[in-house]
């Protein structure tokens, strides 16, 4: 298991925060996700054999906020 | 299964694609394609890219979305096929899509017409109603879809699944659409109520409310400035919903139960977004239950529109529009919370308010209900008698001698609104009248000066002037 920071960009209230977690942790492989929005940052544990991180990033950008 | 073979990507055009709710549809349905690992689609100009083990081809895609209604074309040929069918679709039934909102709306004015809520809404002034409206239009329907949206339209698709009946996916759309909206307004009109009635509970002596009041306009501009990014702490106005209630919703929003979108909807109420939070505060502050029922009523109606025609809104204001809109809707919370503070600020009988800074400029414009007088007609009395309406006090200008009692006395007629709670903050004067009423109240001014009165929200008020 993988724990990594992300930094977020775009996010506006904390129903984005709750949307990035939904949707990072519907991905196979992503143990948890926590987005704090007063942090801009993401907390995502993943398991690397199953995924990795640019397909994470790739998500976000999905979601509609870029990341780091 | 394929996780070391790295997929083929594949870029097409799907047409048809209106809204969220039709970008996970159109997911769900190419993810049920053997070999397909992962599907993007994006409704606004229907670019999608398909990830899979084995190549697919166009013919493919086109069969399993036949009975759907989307088209599949290469990406590079997207302007022939592309514009045009997007066009007519948004036409016709894209209004249609707004039809319960409308009824919904005129449902929702006749109730409030014909029961007499009117009346004992007045806590809340129209125009306010109104701004509340327009603040759930813009702001509250953007951020609310964010999270909400994505919600519906998964708990909309799940279903889809379940069913297995294939054509109808629009028709069924809109009903899961409207079960979400409707069973939402009412949850939310619910608790607006009952946040209103607790504000009511706690307000055993008035103060309470006004203080009340203060905080909530000061969270609204938290809130706004928070929207124009002006500054990182205002994000600490935030508050971030506990995981466990957003992890309920999110299992809500995952079942496949025919009673899912009504249960989804009326449980958006754990995971509101700041805006909402600055709305019920505001209801809380109504410290009156059907003022607090119409104030949440009149902003979950606001949201509504956006869930059915994201796609069709954007698609004509483009990409930038958003972040605009966001502006806009940042300006008009600030409004609302200079109001509340405004009416705070009356109520506790302080002199800085907008009135008072009005009234200390030259008379050339006129601001709020206690202008409407004649200042210098007006002869010195020591025995006054104010009408309170429900629009306020008449006359809203009293002169008094000082080191004399005086006698007001305070003659309600229908009065139904706040103004019937009459208050004198400095001299701690505090009387409730009946709509129609009479009630006097003694005192004597001990120095010149200029003496406010006001209702309890600080919405009307007048002045007494010792000389």
């Amino acid at each position: 298991m993988t724990k990594k920071k992300l930094k977020i960009e775009g996010m506006h209230c904390s129903s984005c925060a709750m949307s990035i977690d939904f949707d990072l942790e519907d991905l196979e492989g992503v143990k948890s996700s926590k987005t704090s929005f007063v942090k801009q940052e993401t907390e995502v544990e993943f398991d690397e054999k199953l995924i990795d991180l640019p397909k994470i990033l790739e998500q976000i950008k999905t979601t509609g906020y870029s990341a780091e | 299964m394929d996780q070391n073979i790295p997929p083929i990507k594949t870029e097409i055009k799907i047409s048809g694609m209106v809204t969220l709710n039709e970008e996970i549809i159109v997911a769900k349905l190419l993810m049920q394609i053997d070999g397909i690992v992962k599907v993007y689609a994006h409704h606004k100009n229907g670019k999608s890219e398909i990830y899979s083990s084995r190549e697919i081809s166009l013919n493919e895609l086109q069969q399993t979305l036949a009975g759907y209604n989307f088209q599949v074309s290469g990406w590079g040929n997207k302007e022939i096929t592309g514009s045009e069918t997007d066009k007519k679709r948004i036409s016709g039934k894209d209004f249609l899509k707004f039809l319960p909102v409308v009824i919904l709306v005129v449902t929702a004015y006749l109730v409030y017409k014909n029961f007499n809520l009117a009346s004992q809404t007045q806590n809340v002034e129209s125009v306010n109603l109104w701004v509340i409206f327009l603040t759930g239009l813009t702001v509250g329907g953007l951020t609310c879809l964010a999270v909400q949206g994505g919600l519906l339209a998964s708990v909309i698709a799940e279903r889809e699944e379940e069913s297995a009946l294939g054509k109808g996916i629009a028709k069924h759309a809109i009903y899961a659409t409207g079960a979400f909206l409707v069973s939402k307004y009412i949850a939310y009109v619910a608790l607006g109520f009952l946040l209103g009635a607790f504000g009511g509970a706690l307000n055993i002596d008035g103060r309470v409310q006004t203080v009340m009041q203060l905080a909530a306009g000061f969270y609204m501009i938290a809130v706004a400035l928070n929207l124009l990014n002006i500054h990182p702490i205002f994000r600490y106005a935030i508050i971030q919903p506990p995981r466990f209630l957003t992890r309920l919703v999110r299992n809500q929003s995952k079942s496949k139960d025919i009673f899912a979108p009504a249960l989804l909807g009326a449980m958006t109420i754990f995971i509101p977004c700041g805006t909402t939070i600055a709305i019920e505060a505001l209801a809380i502050s109504s410290a009156n239950a059907f003022a607090g029922a119409a104030i949440m009523a009149a902003f979950i109606l606001g949201t509504m529109p956006v869930f059915f025609g994201i796609g069709f809104i954007t698609s004509i204001l483009g990409e930038t529009f958003k972040t605009k809109f966001l502006k806009l809707a940042a300006v008009a919370v600030i409004y609302l919370g200079i109001t509340s503070i405004n009416g705070s600020l009356t109520a506790l009988g302080s002199s800085v308010t907008l009135q008072a800074l009005v009234e200390s400029f030259p008379k050339t414009i006129s601001l709020g209900k206690s202008d409407n007088n004649t200042q210098s007609s007006q002869s010195i009395t020591q025995n006054a008698e104010i009408e309170i309406t429900s629009r306020g006090y008449v006359p809203a200008y009293l002169k008094v001698k000082k080191g004399q009692e005086v006698t007001l006395t305070l003659k309600s007629k229908d009065a139904y609104s706040c103004a019937s709670a009459f208050r004198i903050p400095t001299l701690g004067v505090s009387l409730n009248l009946a709509p129609n009423d009479t009630q006097t109240v003694k005192f004597t001014p001990d120095k010149a000066g200029q003496i406010t009165f006001a209702c309890s929200m600080g919405m009307y008020r007048g002045v007494i002037d010792v000389i």
